[in-house]
């Protein structure tokens, strides 16, 4: 195994590093835990860089790595409650910014539409981009798109009408 | 601005890392990757207090015994001046040390002269289909005796949060009782915010509606005066009662939830506010608290309410001249939807045994006893006493007394506005004595219809149980829209029917049948299968093993299937020899949730496995606390089958035998969750 120098690791960190954290601050809504996860996800690469064909692989790899791991946090996260707890303060207070305001509606979507949501709107992925990453058919992926945005637009009616 | 711009922008909510992380995972990947620090909790369960309770009861349940008959009046009524009420209190009875019935300290509680698994019956058949909140606003009433009357309980769940007082939580060295809500998203799970109970109270329940959960912490005047260094008295003997609601749940930046309402409802020598004592219906939280008055002194009695403090006056009190109890009784209604207006009614006397049912309250006394040696069928009488809150005060509608006692809130049902009460004699002990006769009875009381009292209307005094035997649980059965109206009672040992009776025109109970079977079930769990009323019967085996029982309990009344003895099932389960398990939910004192699906039913259930580890020194047991997942199926030919065993790897495991009674699984739109010393996804 090729171990990667200094310096090309901190080349792909730069690269990538934003579009994990977002990915699993999507998930975990602390920055101490989502730091955790970015962490995690760059060893875990350090360790199989090289068994990663191309670049798009690489990409799709990271973003399912991060994801999985998000949701390890989440699953393990009776083990270190006390720190999950620090960042969850906002989206409970009323003063709430509008983006804010929608990116708790996003966080609160179950994991499947979340997921689609985030790398379409936050990671810029196409749908076909997104049936690779997840392994899904695009019709599929389209399908849980159509029903994420569906379910926001329902929120915000009922905001509105509040 | 188009939603989809919304949701791109929304990105920016994202704050940015703290921490540029390069060189650190670099470094790592060299050496050791390094381990997150994390906390770690740890609770054993409150025992020396289940201890000292059990001796408490014990030395009570002696005193108690000992006292003699008092003459009977019918009629409440109020102190009219300071020596009234001083004369009252002087005429305690000594003999007793102090005079209280010992079902109020714990409900269904096993003390002296109760040593079998206690008297018991479940929940509301009808809230067997709805323990599955679906929507956000939904709070499961797996728990309630009385559909929309909530009960206390240390968890309450929706369709996304789990409301949870955590007991024993590691914090900064010190063990702290948390209430914590967390997140429930498809299996995962995620602490939204926690509250530290402050130091001294010994017990925290909770209650929940659609609009509010309310916390309760309270402690028990045995505390108090177990202590040698009374000092704090005073800051320990009261109830806080904490309501948080839901649509306004904030959250510090370190994570600490705020109540929108604190109340302090100081008792003196705070007695017994059981858990079983808090409820709460769509507009009111209930709370039926006491205090043990001590020394002869007369007690302040006094109420804050946030920074108001009011003086309930003695003219207020009322009482039973004919009354051996001198606990003193509050009944305090907080009207949620009024701005927490407060309503009170107080008494001296007790309440052992308390009914909640949407317009009133039912609390049991019991007045006549003749001891445990005597040979009279019934060796106490218990008043019933009706309080209506269902206007703006809380009002007296009378009260009654019967022959024999009222174990536990389930011997009582509120059907079509007549109380339902099951009374059993009180050969408790569990010492069987087939010489000895059985007078178990049903009562159906109304309000007299030209003056003030109750009345009993229908009653069945025969054919409940043979010679000597005793009551195990009781279940009312009951559905006032359908017309659903049976009760099931269980009786115990020599042929260990269970019977189910039904009233005539409403009124009139009556034996429709019983079914001789093995051992008993002292928990009873109605469910619907195929529009069918089942019975599962949760008890001991003829071999004293734990057991699962179906019944068919509609058109006739039989057996579905044989027992699922739990012990061989888990071992068959797992293919080891050397492991066992047992049923470890906690009698009627923890509910059970049973989820309905068209193809059968799920059941969640605690279990504790062990194993036996033989080694040339020694032979050891290791004990896990674990879930057990069943399917319910009548139609099946194996009715009650193994789904899921979660082993203790998900689990506490102990090495030392630590009965820790916070498990219990649930199931929240669509995922089963695992509750105990952590909180976690089952699936």
């Amino acid at each position: 195994m090729k171990r990667l120098s200094e310096e090309q690791f901190y080349e792909k960190y730069e690269l990538y590093v934003q579009m994990i954290y977002k990915i699993a601050y999507s998930y975990l809504k602390n920055v101490n835990y989502s730091e955790d996860v970015v962490q995690e996800v760059f060893l875990k690469y350090l360790n199989n860089h090289y068994k990663l064909a191309s670049l798009d692989h690489e990409k799709y790899w990271l973003i399912r790595v991060t994801i999985n791991e998000s949701k390890n946090v989440l699953k393990s996260s009776w083990n270190t409650k006390v720190s999950v707890m620090e960042e969850n303060s906002y989206p409970y207070q009323d003063d709430l910014s509008e983006e804010k305001r929608f990116f708790e509606m996003i966080y609160n979507l179950p994991d499947k539409y979340k997921t689609v949501i985030i790398l379409y709107y936050y990671e810029n992925l196409s749908i076909k981009e997104i049936s690779e990453v997840l392994n899904f058919s695009e019709a599929a992926v389209k399908k849980r798109l159509e029903r994420a945005r569906n379910i926001l637009k329902e929120e915000e009616e009922k905001n509105e009408i509040r | 601005m188009k939603l989809d711009d919304k949701i791109r922008k929304s990105k920016n909510a994202i704050p940015e890392m703290k921490n540029d992380l390069r060189k650190q995972i670099y470094s790592a990947s060299i050496e050791e990757p390094k381990k997150t620090k994390r906390f770690s909790f740890r609770f054993a369960y409150m025992g020396f207090m289940a201890l000292l309770l059990l001796g408490l009861g014990i030395f009570i349940g002696f005193s108690v015994n000992t006292l003699k008959p008092a003459s009977y009046s019918n009629d409440s009524q109020t102190f009219r001046t300071e020596a009234e009420f001083e004369d009252f209190l002087k005429q305690e009875p000594k003999s007793s040390g102090m005079g209280f019935d010992l079902d109020g300290l714990l409900p269904g509680a096993t003390f002296a002269g109760n040593a079998e698994k206690g008297d018991t019956a479940t929940t509301d058949a009808n809230s067997i289909v709805e323990t599955q909140p679906t929507d956000k606003s939904g709070t499961s009433e797996a728990n309630v005796q009385v559909k929309g009357v909530d009960e206390a309980d240390y968890l309450k769940y929706d369709a996304d949060k789990l409301y949870y007082v955590h007991p024993n939580v590691m914090i900064k060295d010190q063990k702290q009782t948390v209430f914590e809500i967390w997140k429930l998203n498809e299996g995962f799970t995620a602490m939204v915010g926690h509250y530290v109970i402050a130091t001294g109270y010994l017990n925290t329940a909770l209650v929940a509606n659609k609009t509010h959960v309310v916390v309760v912490n309270y402690n028990t005047g045995f505390y108090s005066w177990y202590r040698a260094d009374k000092a704090d008295v005073k800051l320990l003997d009261n109830i806080e009662i904490l309501i948080f609601e839901k649509e306004k749940i904030k959250v510090s930046s370190e994570g600490v939830l705020e109540p929108n309402k604190r109340i302090i409802m100081p008792g003196y020598l705070t007695l017994s506010t059981d858990q079983k004592y808090l409820r709460l219906t769509d507009k009111a939280l209930l709370i039926n608290s006491t205090s043990y008055i001590t020394d002869g002194n007369i007690p302040q009695l006094q109420y804050e309410f946030d920074s108001k403090t009011e003086t309930i006056t003695k003219d207020q009190i009322s009482y039973y001249k004919d009354s051996y109890n001198r606990l003193f009784n509050i009944f305090m209604k907080v009207d949620l939807n009024e701005d927490y207006k407060i309503n009170t009614y107080h008494w001296f006397g007790s309440s052992p045994t308390v009914y909640v049912s949407h317009t009133a309250l039912y609390y049991t006394e019991r007045t006549y006893n003749y001891g445990i040696n005597t040979t009279a069928v019934y060796t106490s009488k218990t008043r019933i006493t009706k309080l209506d809150f269902s206007g703006n005060e809380i009002v007296a509608k009378g009260n009654i007394l019967v022959e024999g006692e009222v174990r536990n809130q389930w011997y009582m049902d509120e059907f079509e506005g007549r109380l339902r009460v099951v009374v059993a004699n009180s050969n408790r002990s569990g010492w069987f004595d087939e010489e000895r006769p059985t007078k178990h009875a049903v009562y159906v009381i109304q309000e007299k219809e030209f003056e003030k009292g109750l009345e009993i209307v229908g009653s069945l005094t025969e054919g409940i149980g043979l010679p000597g035997e005793n009551i195990k649980s009781v279940r009312f059965n009951t559905d006032e829209r359908s017309g659903l109206n049976v009760l099931n009672i269980v009786t115990y040992r020599t042929t260990d029917p269970l019977y189910k009776i039904l009233f005539k025109d409403g009124i009139q109970p009556y034996i429709e049948a019983e079914l001789k079977v093995p051992g008993y079930s002292f928990y009873l769990h109605p469910i619907v299968f195929e529009e069918k009323q089942i019975l599962l019967g949760i008890g001991l085996g003829g071999n004293w093993q734990d057991k699962l029982s179906l019944y068919n309990n509609d058109d006739e009344l039989t057996q579905i299937g044989t027992d699922f003895l739990i012990d061989y099932e888990v071992r068959k389960y797992l293919g080891d020899e050397s492991i066992g398990a047992w049923n470890s939910t906690q009698s009627h004192l923890e509910y059970i949730d049973v989820y309905g699906f068209e193809e059968g039913h799920l059941f969640g259930m605690p279990i504790e496995i062990y194993q036996v580890k033989t080694s040339a020194e020694e032979v050891k047991y290791v004990h896990y606390k674990s879930y057990m997942m069943l399917c319910i199926n009548p139609n099946c030919k194996t009715p009650i089958s193994i789904w899921k065993v979660f082993e203790g790897d998900k689990v506490a495991q102990t090495d030392t035998y630590e009965r820790l009674n916070n498990y219990r699984v649930i199931f929240a739109n669509g995922y089963f969750y695992g509750v105990g010393r952590d909180v976690i996804g089952l699936n």
